[in-house]
């Protein structure tokens, strides 16, 4: 529910998203084959490496051995003595669909019994006409290492199905109809608003389509005399999920909505995937039990920063209740980074999607987990050959071996090296550069008290707020004012602001759609900031930013 | 070294699930208030395997935890036959009838109310769904198994389905003044329990037509149908939110008309008018000591409800509908004896056996017999008196509160991202009938239009 209300947050009070696109006037490539010269690659299963040259043609690796002769049409990529890995497989997320607006639910005479698709039940829709090529995420994730993303649509309980596709601007679609989509996030205002209207509503829906099924084998059998089954597309559209046929994703991030699902299963049986999952490990023995495939989330709560040493007087005036209360929370986040170690320890496959997560966190969030003891080779698997295996594809996808489909990307060192880059990328064959960006030297500026003009970074999921924070002071006041990036020609002033020593506290109202009340709450040292931004309502997100000048 | 250690944890995870559930516990020399058979001094409990193995003196038992409760009180462990904590939805509000939603089905081992129910010597409650509907959720009797995670866990195993019924206000606004449907009078109440029992009625016929061969092709599933055709066969008992005497009347001519005989009046505040209809008709009745005035229909009360029902036969028990309450039910049971003269025993029955009968597994717990549930509350002081504090709560034999261990923050799990914000969020939700929880989101979320 709190995860909905973020997303509702993100999509509908704060519009904006920040784009990065594919360049569509590309010219067309002279030639369609590559030559990959002298390269290592991964090898699948460990972290060693084998010396091989690639040659790519048709969109798939049509040879790789160790002394191959470039193709006399051949673009020969200068990526001599770097590293090659099979691309990433994202298992689940909303790259590349459409953002669709959203309403506010239609009032209805009767709202325990709404239609289907008002109350978000629509798992016969497919992801046709609602995908979004431009989406900026296909380009930050494929640079980030992705090829592939089963791509899951938007909505409430029953969205509809997913697909698999190419992180490319052309010809992105690989398949549909792959699994089906299911959320615990009820209708609003209307039938299902819980989770106990949803729990309900599935098996209902479930049975009625097996029932529809065995009407319909009767029907077929013998026509004649036999009242016709009903015409049911919503429900045809599961009967393929009774049989096994297909699975559904279920996204369960709370370890509760994990054992509910896992209810759900037991009780109907069919093909589950814990999707989107951040704990599992309570329901580890009924996860192998039911045989479970499990979708790990690559993200992770924020973690507690090394606070600088601070001097015992300022220590002795912590609250002891505090205190334990941090040292509560570092194991809660060292609970979250250790699951995907459970998981490899108990022998339990499981792969990795990036719904939640923001694509310069993939890396940082993969060696926060290989700290708390994933092997780098578990890591990589579950990035690419458990993935594949998960959707079936193993045959095509998810290594680096000769006659599957060109999904790869070179890096220029091993993956998990300081500062390795990726340069090059090539999905289903269709090759791309990343340019190694020299990093903007951040001019270090240093200052005293709270005033002057700061950054300022909120952590919204699915939508990460930057934008300036300005703190004058007006004889005995301070004035504040904020601009977010996203709007650059809002400038928004505080009111209620109070300074207590470094601790700043000021709401801003923001107008949309209704009145929108955010409480700041800043602790400020040197020249930084951290603290949270609360919205009534809908909760707490962290806040924090470095000074960028001092007032003159 | 580290994946060994890890390897062995995973292994005891697994095991603990199926372990941690019931345990050993020898209870020496303590004054055991059995409810059933009278008030034993100087005596010990032995509780095997979560069940309780013997009552008697000097009992000597090898490979058991030790509870020395000399000067203690022991009494079976408090039952709330009317709650609404440990689950994520109480109210499905979005129609009059919802008797396919299952709270059971919303269970949170983490809420931090478990723990302090425990803590007020309760060890099994009824978890229920809200009264916003004419025909609400199925409700799940849980026990308090503080530390279990998986949810399923905290259900009391075989014990009977229970169903929530509302009669008044409460499924008159939501519906009728919320939404302009019925019901929007006591009558029409009455009318969505006829019109759903003639429902269910039809569709078992419809079944049974074609599981018997008559039609040949399957009827519509309908898993609300399915549920209320599973009330008119006797498998769920009702709980039914209601105030007036003459609803209460009402309901249970229904009743008699669908052949349903097993009902339980939820707060039934007019049940002392109404007592010798009610133990005529079987039917047993929950209510507040001294509760009301909080809404119209809830005017016309008395502290004596608990004590002219007992008195007249009905089997009647005292429920807490509150999270705060359920950590003094005791206190709520002593009231009756202020109010009515009860008898030790009889005060002490209204929260151990009888809500055990009226929730069906009075055959397992409610009272200390041998062979029952090992589900035990040990008091400093008679638990009738105001001076009475719980020291330990055993549910199946397993210790899940010691007052000596008890530290400030008992929760199960926190939010790794919880800030402690700089001001205090007021809810007003909170303060409300719990009854009536995440109701008002449903009606008027964003728009506000009455």
């Amino acid at each position: 529910m709190y995860k909905t209300l973020l997303r509702f947050l993100a999509i509908v009070i704060m519009p904006g998203f920040l784009t990065g696109q594919i360049d569509y006037d590309k010219v067309k490539e002279a030639t369609d084959i590559l030559f990959l010269n002298d390269v290592y690659v991964h090898n699948t299963g460990d972290t060693t490496f084998t010396m091989q040259d690639i040659i790519i043609e048709d969109g798939i690796i049509k040879k790789m051995n160790s002394n191959l002769e470039a193709p006399f049409n051949a673009r020969v990529l200068k990526v001599d003595s770097s590293y090659v890995y099979p691309s990433f497989i994202d298992m689940m997320s909303h790259i590349a669909v459409k953002k669709e607006e959203q309403k506010d639910p239609p009032r209805l005479k009767f709202p325990g019994f709404p239609p289907n698709d008002v109350a978000g039940i629509t798992p016969e829709w497919r992801l046709t006409e609602k995908y979004d090529m431009k989406d900026g995420s296909i380009k930050s994730y494929r640079s980030a290492g992705f090829g592939m993303a089963h791509i899951v649509p938007r909505g409430r309980m029953l969205p509809g199905q997913s697909s698999l596709i190419s992180l490319k601007s052309k010809d992105m679609v690989l398949n549909e109809g792959v699994s089906v989509y299911m959320q615990f996030s009820g209708a609003r205002r209307m039938y299902p608003a819980t989770i106990i209207a949803i729990m309900a509503k599935w098996r209902d829906l479930f049975r009625n389509a097996a029932y529809l099924s065995e009407h319909q084998d009767i029907f077929n059998a013998n026509p004649v005399g036999t009242p016709r089954p009903k015409k049911d597309l919503m429900l045809e559209s599961l009967i393929p999920v009774t049989k096994k046929k297909q699975a559904v994703f279920t996204k369960t991030e709370s370890i509760k909505s994990v054992f509910r699902a896992l209810e759900l299963e037991a009780e109907l049986d069919y093909n589950l995937v814990l999707a989107n999952a951040e704990l599992v490990d309570d329901a580890l023995p009924k996860i192998k039990a039911q045989s479970i495939p499990v979708v790990l989330s690559l993200s992770l709560p924020k973690a507690v920063k090394k606070e600088e040493k601070k001097d015992k007087e300022t220590k002795t005036m912590e609250h002891p209740q505090k205190e334990e209360l941090e040292k509560r929370k570092e194991e809660s986040i060292a609970r979250y980074e250790g699951q995907a170690n459970m998981l490899e320890q108990a022998g339990q496959s499981f792969a990795f999607c990036t719904m939640d997560l923001k694509s310069k966190d993939l890396k940082t969030n993969l060696n926060r987990m290989i700290k708390a003891g994933l092997s780098k080779a578990g890591a990589l698997d579950a990035l690419t050959i458990n993935a594949a295996k998960m959707l079936e594809i193993d045959d095509v996808a998810g290594s680096v071996e000769e006659g599957k489909l060109a999904y790869l990307f070179v890096s220029d060192k091993p993956y998990f090296d300081e500062g390795a880059h990726i340069g090059h990328t090539i999905v289903d064959g269709d090759w791309m550069e990343h340019p190694k960006q020299e990093k903007k030297k951040k001019k270090s500026v240093t200052g005293n008290g709270i005033e002057g003009n700061w950054s300022f970074d909120i952590a919204i999921p699915e939508d990460e707020r930057t934008g300036n924070l300005t703190i004058e002071k007006n004889e005995e006041d301070y004035v504040v004012t904020i601009v977010d990036n996203n709007e650059p020609d809002t400038e928004f002033t505080a009111e209620d602001v109070s300074v207590d020593g470094t601790k700043l506290t000021f709401t801003v109202k923001v107008e949309d759609d209704g009145l929108l009340i955010v409480n700041f709450t800043l602790e400020f040292d040197g020249d930084n900031y951290e603290g949270f931004i609360s919205i009534e309502g809908l909760g707490e997100f962290p806040m924090e930013g470095q000074r960028i000048s001092s007032p003159e | 070294m580290k994946q060994y250690i890890f390897t062995l944890f995973i292994l005891m995870l697994g095991s603990a699930i199926s372990a941690q559930e019931s345990g050993d516990i020898l209870i020496k020399n303590g004054t055991v208030i059995t409810v059933t058979n009278g008030d034993l001094k100087f005596t010990d409990v032995l509780i095997r395997n979560g069940k309780i193995e013997s009552i008697a003196k000097d009992i000597e038992a090898e490979n058991v935890e030790v509870i020395d409760a000399s000067g203690l009180y022991v009494m079976p462990g408090i039952i709330d036959a009317h709650s609404h904590i440990a689950i994520d939805a109480v109210n499905e509000g979005t129609n009059p009838v919802t008797a396919e939603v299952n709270v059971g089905d919303a269970l949170d081992p983490y809420d931090i109310n478990i723990y302090r129910a425990l803590a007020g010597g309760v060890t099994i409650s009824h978890a229920m769904h809200g009264s916003a509907n004419a025909i609400g959720g199925q409700c799940e009797t849980i026990k308090h198994r503080w530390g279990v995670k998986d949810p399923v866990a905290m259900r009391m195993e075989d014990a009977p389905r229970t169903i929530k019924f509302a009669l008044g206000e409460n499924p008159m606004r939501v519906h009728g003044e919320g939404r302009g449907i019925v019901p929007a009078t006591r009558m029409g109440v009455e009318q969505v329990f006829r019109n759903a029992f003639a429902e269910g009625k039809a569709y078992m016929k419809d079944w049974q037509d074609y599981k018997s061969g008559k039609t040949s092709v399957p009827p519509q599933y309908n898993l609300r149908k399915q549920t209320l055709a599973d009330i008119l066969t006797g498998d769920i008992i009702i709980h039914c939110h209601s105030y007036r005497a003459d609803e209460i009347l009402m309901l249970m001519n229904v009743l008699e008309d669908y052949g349903v005989d097993k009902i339980c009046f939820q707060h039934v505040n007019e049940g002392f008018k109404v007592a010798p209809e009610l133990a005529e008709f079987g039917a047993h009745a929950s209510v507040f000591s001294d509760w009301w005035a909080y809404k119209f229909e809830v005017y016309y009360s008395t502290a004596y409800n608990a004590a002219i029902l007992t008195e007249n036969g009905v089997v009647t028990s005292i429920n807490s509908d509150s999270r705060e309450l359920i950590r003094h039910l005791y206190h709520e049971a002593a009231k009756t004896q202020r109010y009515g003269d009860l008898s030790d025993n009889e005060a002490l029955s209204l929260i151990t056996i009888n809500p055990a009968i009226q929730l069906g597994i009075d055959k397992r717990v409610g009272s200390i017999e041998v062979g029952k549930d090992g589900d035990i509350a040990i008091f400093k002081n008679h638990p009738l008196s105001i001076y009475a504090v719980p020291q330990y709560t055993i549910v199946d034999g397993m210790v899940r509160f010691n007052i000596k261990d008890d530290a400030a923050d008992m929760r199960l799990e926190v939010n790794p991202e919880e800030q402690i914000p700089a001001f205090y969020e007021y809810r007003a939700h909170e303060e409300e009938d719990s009854c009536m929880q995440g109701v008002f989101e449903q009606l008027f979320l964003h728009n506000h239009q009455h």
